[in-house]
């Protein structure tokens, strides 16, 4: 009876919990998403916001700048003093519109400058493109320069206003020309915005980036930047004139001319000591410049003045952790927190200088802790799991991110996460129907398709495609060094680390091909030369053969006259003098070339002192099997490319290996007929060819592909060698004379 | 012992009831496939949607059938479908359906509403408001989007301006909508004509000849600024159907629509921008009696837009329309002359050739 009662009793409490769980879910569930509803901003956003570093492809730099001013962290630097290719530096982006209107096109970034040289440009004036339309510029002369946001020079800058259609589009912003007032390609962005128009009233109610625009109404002509003297006559006359100051420390930032700006800054602060956004630029200006020490004196500076500055103090952490002052980092941190305990941005960052310096239980603590304080916010959410991933905890990961989905479905990134665990657990099943839930997703939020090229693989199509051109254009073009810079450039920029690396051994392949060819056209003339005088070494060598036989068929003579003896002149006598003369005056052209033999390898004479004194200097030495692999690259790369050919023959000459230079050269002729020029005479020189040398020396003279700078070489070189035609006739009857004896 | 079992057997059915899926969540997804068809521009990608959830009606329907069950959800999720495509006979038949036996179905009402203002413009407005009072305490998106289009039909804009920001704060479906809309009341605001008088036109999705004729004989009187007028032939063979007919004979008999060759004016063909270039040149020729407007960038190389070239038959025209500020062309400097105009944009660019 008891057993009975209990039961009935276990029970009943069972089902009313069972029931008490189901009915709270679905109260809690409705207090939730109401909760959520009544935030003051919209989720809703109507704006299409491209961060600078997430171009599809550059050449402005190889990676993003690290900058904590700027949106999302980070900026695209342009900052370069060497000329760009032909198109130049350029920075493409892939966007997604879904509503065709009329969109105000904005960007963070420096103020582009003027077009013209003889006005003040402290940075490049660029050129934009949208798709396949015409390039249109963007200079200080036709852009509205809003605001000021950004420590480094960061600015609101309003380009252009028209329609955009729904779908996807391309925008490229190129620089082709330097700044005026500097000596550099230069040109920051940190964001673009595209906003439509007419959305002003709207735009109070969404949510932006903490560094966009508070309004985006364009009055007047917008900021002005004139000349550094302008202001620093301004200056002079009143240092307190902060908005001269401002202005001229971005100018001074822009041109690099820190130790200028600290010390106006030094001066400005001595009588406005309280004004901290100055003291945040006088540290930034100390961290440029590297004087880290100074840099943290000021931030405690502004910490001395405002406790509670936490600017100032995340500055300070994120100098001493980008430093790996790590434990620094985590006590600028932890005196934030004990400041503002709910501060989770602060937790955040915590945890990440844990994670960074490998302490992962306390890093995943810190974020659990941040969790707890907000436990719906998305970005800890996020963090938590990226870390219980790398800490090896893949399950508590998978949990998380369907946590994020539970809170917003829109969540794209979670998805993405949660399809590479499943990945990497070899569960690839749940992957590609979680990467399926993503698209779907994506189907029914029109906001979210721009996401959707991530998610469906546009963005990688998109690089894919830009990779296919640069290679359709190199097989058309195999030795176009520009072109395999660009390939690079997108490799590295799209971190393609291992592609970058075979593109650079065959950039470099094809440098070696260029340089090789530049110095060919200068040891071109050596090597005909060369050729010419090694086809004498027959006559040479008859010439001293013969001459020794004469010597020693006169040897006795000679002595028996210094003794008084008496001498019969012997009959040869007559015709060894007429072949001595003839020899003497072979010997006399011989000798006229041998000068300018001489004087050609005297133009040598620099190359091979800068050479010595390099591989002195450097310890560097010429690596012939290092030149034979990139050669084997190129070859892998295109089989009809001669040059690599070209360069393992010239290797073969240069260490003594003719015969291999032989083959090497005449399968150049095969692939391209006259560049085995002159590789392949001197090589059948080398190996007594002598015949074919010269044949091919009478060849090139009517070939079009050798220079016309070489046929006086070449014509002098063939009359040369026809001395030794003539040699043959008389060193036989120099034989027969002798055998006749 | 018995009784403890029949408790427990009752304990797990009740909850099997619970747990079980309702087919609530079938009409949610239904209902957010809907809502963000029509948040979507894209044809393609608002068809796939609609379809999907058209889908899932007909299997919904399938299973009510087989139960010999009616569900006004049901009805009054079809109507929404039926006034998405479109169809407002259909989607008004659905939502009689909707509102009958037991009634009060919300979304069939604001359907209901919605068809009201689609078919009768200014004319349903106070109806469909009278219509929305029903459903007006409740936090729907759709609601006050219905609303707000109601007090903007009726040219009160600031009604309608509240209405749709509540709808956007509600951070649920249908923002994209209502966003647009804030937009579009701001857009408005910049116009110097009576706006009440084309409020039927503002939010059409697309313009028609004739519609467009009688905005700019009745609302612009584009007719006052010609200095000369070239009439031309007005005998068209199909202006019967039009309500808007002495517009255009009008507008013809001043010199407009020149491009318009043979007897028939084909009233109900919808607009292009190549369409609207031609009458701001015809505009611009006959106020300025200057008829070489008509080729003067007909020989501009290279061409200024990305997609025609100089000898298409709207280039001179949308070129002239851009060079004047009066048309603008895209971002990527492409004219898209096949594009089809809106209302608003109809209205904003004839404001612009007034000025």
């Amino acid at each position: 009876m008891i057993i009975k009662r209990r039961l009935k009793i276990f029970f009943t409490i069972i089902s009313a919990l069972v029931i008490a769980a189901i009915t709270y879910a679905q109260f809690t569930d409705n207090a939730q998403s109401d909760e959520k509803n009544r935030t003051s901003k919209i989720t809703y956003k109507n704006y299409i916001w491209i961060e600078g570093e997430n171009a599809v492809s550059t050449n402005f730099a190889r990676e993003p700048i690290y900058n904590f001013f700027c949106s999302n962290k980070f900026a695209l630097q342009l900052s370069k003093d060497v000329d760009p290719p032909q198109d130049g530096y350029f920075a493409t982006y892939v966007f997604y519109v879904t509503h065709t209107k009329e969109y105000d096109f904005w960007m963070g970034c420096t103020p582009p400058g003027s077009a013209y040289k003889d006005r003040p440009g402290y940075a490049s004036p660029i050129e934009w493109q949208i798709d396949n339309g015409p390039f249109q510029t963007a200079s200080a002369e036709n852009v509205y320069v809003k605001s000021f946001y950004g420590i480094g020079g960061f600015y609101w800058v309003k380009i252009a206003s028209g329609t955009l259609n729904a779908g996807k589009h391309t925008l490229t912003i190129r620089v082709k020309q330097k700044r005026s007032s500097g000596w550099d390609y230069y040109f920051y962005v940190d964001a673009i915005l595209l906003l439509p128009q007419y959305s002003t009233g709207i735009a109070q109610l969404m949510d932006f980036p903490e560094v966009a625009p508070k309004d985006f109404a364009t009055p007047g002509d917008g900021i002005l930047f004139n000349a550094p003297e302008f202001y620093e006559k301004k200056l002079r006359a009143n240092i307190s004139d902060r908005e001269a100051l401002f202005s001229l420390v971005q100018i001074y930032g822009w041109l690099y001319d820190y130790n200028k700006a600290i010390f106006l800054l030094k001066k400005y602060l001595e009588k406005n000591p309280r004004d901290l956004d100055m003291r945040l630029e006088l540290a930034a200006f100390y961290s440029w410049s590297d004087q880290l020490d100074a840099a943290i004196s000021e931030y405690k500076n502004i910490i001395a003045i405002d406790e509670k500055n936490i600017t100032a103090r995340k500055l300070l952490s994120v100098l001493a952790g980008w430093n790996n002052r790590y434990d620094e980092a985590i006590k600028y941190y932890q005196e934030i927190i004990a400041i503002d305990p709910e501060n989770v941005d602060a937790y955040i960052s915590l945890g990440t200088q844990y994670s960074w310096k490998g302490e992962m239980n306390r890093a995943i603590a810190t974020f659990e802790k941040a969790e707890t304080i907000a436990p719906s916010n998305i970005e800890v959410l996020e963090v938590l799991g990226d870390n219980y991933y790398w800490a090896g905890r893949a399950y508590d990961a998978i949990r998380q991110y369907y946590r994020i989905i539970d809170i917003n479905e829109k969540q794209i990134s979670a998805y993405k996460k949660l399809a590479k665990i499943y990945l990497d657990l070899g569960e690839s099943a749940k992957a590609a129907r979680i990467i399926n839930d993503a698209k779907q997703v994506v189907d029914l939020y029109p906001e979210l398709s721009g996401i959707s090229l991530d998610v469906k693989d546009e963005l990688a199509k998109e690089r894919r495609a830009l990779i296919d051109s640069y290679k359709e254009a190199l097989v058309k073009n195999p030795d176009d060094v520009n072109l395999r810079k660009g390939l690079v450039d997108t490799y590295i920029w799209n971190r393609m680390y291992g592609d970058a690396v075979k593109e650079y051994d065959a950039l470099l392949a094809y440098k070696m091909f260029h340089s090789i060819e530049q110095a060919e056209q200068k040891v071109t003339r050596l090597a005909i030369h060369t050729v010419g005088l090694q086809s004498l070494m027959p006559l040479i060598k008859t010439i001293k053969d013969d001459g020794s036989i004469i010597k020693k068929r006169y040897a006795k003579l000679i002595d028996d006259k210094k003794k008084g003896k008496a001498v019969i002149e012997p009959s040869s006598l007559a015709s060894d003098k007429a072949t001595l003369e003839w020899y003497n005056a072979k010997l006399k052209e011989i000798q006229k070339e041998l000068y300018v033999y001489n004087d050609i390898t005297a133009a040598f004479g620099k190359d091979v002192q800068t050479y010595t004194a390099m591989q002195a200097a450097t310890g560097w030495h010429f690596e012939s099997d290092r030149i034979y692999r990139y050669a084997a690259t190129a070859k892998k790369l295109n089989p009809q490319m001669y040059q690599p050919y070209k360069v393992q023959g010239t290797i073969d000459l240069l260490y003594d290996k003719p015969s291999n230079a032989v083959s090497s050269f005449e399968l150049v002729k095969k692939l391209a007929a006259g560049a085995e020029f002159p590789g392949l005479p001197l090589a059948y020189a080398q190996t007594k060819k002598y015949n074919e040398a010269i044949a091919l020396l009478e060849e090139s003279l009517q070939s079009k592909k050798v220079s016309a700078t070489y046929k006086n070489d070449i014509e002098q070189m063939l009359s040369l060698v026809k001395l030794s035609k003539g040699e043959v006739s008389s060193q036989s009857s120099l034989q027969v004379t002798t055998q006749k004896k | 012992m018995k009784k403890i079992f029949i408790f427990i057997l009752l304990i797990f059915i009740s909850c099997g009831q619970l747990i079980k899926q309702s087919p609530q969540k079938d009409y949610e997804r239904i209902y957010k496939n809907l809502t963000n068809a029509e948040s979507l521009e894209n044809p393609v990608q608002k068809d796939k949607l609609i379809n999907k959830a058209y889908t899932l009606l007909m299997q919904r329907q399938a299973e009510l059938i087989k139960e010999k069950k009616s569900d006004t959800t049901v009805a009054a999720l079809l109507a929404y479908y039926y006034y998405l495509k479109g169809n407002y006979q259909d989607a008004s038949s659905q939502v009689e359906l909707a509102s009958s036996p037991s009634g009060n179905n919300q979304l069939g009402a604001i359907i209901q509403a919605r068809v009201l203002l689609s078919t009768k413009g200014k004319a349903g407005a106070q109806g469909a408001l009278d219509i929305l009072r029903a459903v007006e305490g409740l936090d729907n998106p759709m609601a006050f989007i219905a609303m707000g289009d109601a007090y903007f039909l009726k040219a009160d804009y600031d009604k309608a301006r509240d209405n749709y920001t509540k709808a956007l704060l509600l951070n649920r479906e249908l923002q994209v909508v209502a966003a647009n809309r804030l937009e579009v009341i701001s857009r408005i605001k910049t116009l110097s004509i009576n706006v009440a008088k084309v409020s039927d036109f503002i939010l059409e999705p697309t313009m028609t000849r004739d519609k467009l004729a009688y905005i700019l004989y009745e609302i612009f009187e584009l007719q006052k600024y010609i200095a000369t007028a070239k009439p031309l032939d007005a005998n068209f063979i199909d202006l019967e159907k039009s309500q808007y007919k002495s517009a255009i004979v009008s507008l013809r008999q001043k010199g407009f629509f020149s491009y318009i060759q043979g007897s028939a004016f084909e009233p109900f063909m919808v607009v292009s921008r190549g369409e609207m270039a031609k009458l701001v040149e015809d505009f611009l020729v006959l106020s300025r009696n200057n008829e070489g407007l008509r080729s003067k960038f007909k020989n501009e190389s290279p061409p200024f837009f990305n997609d025609i070239k100089n000898d298409n038959e709207y280039y001179n025209a949308m070129r002239l329309a851009v060079d004047m500020g009066i048309m603008t062309a895209s971002l990527s400097q492409d004219a898209y002359p096949d594009e089809s105009v809106t209302g608003l944009q109809a209205i904003m660019i004839l404001q612009k050739l007034v000025k």
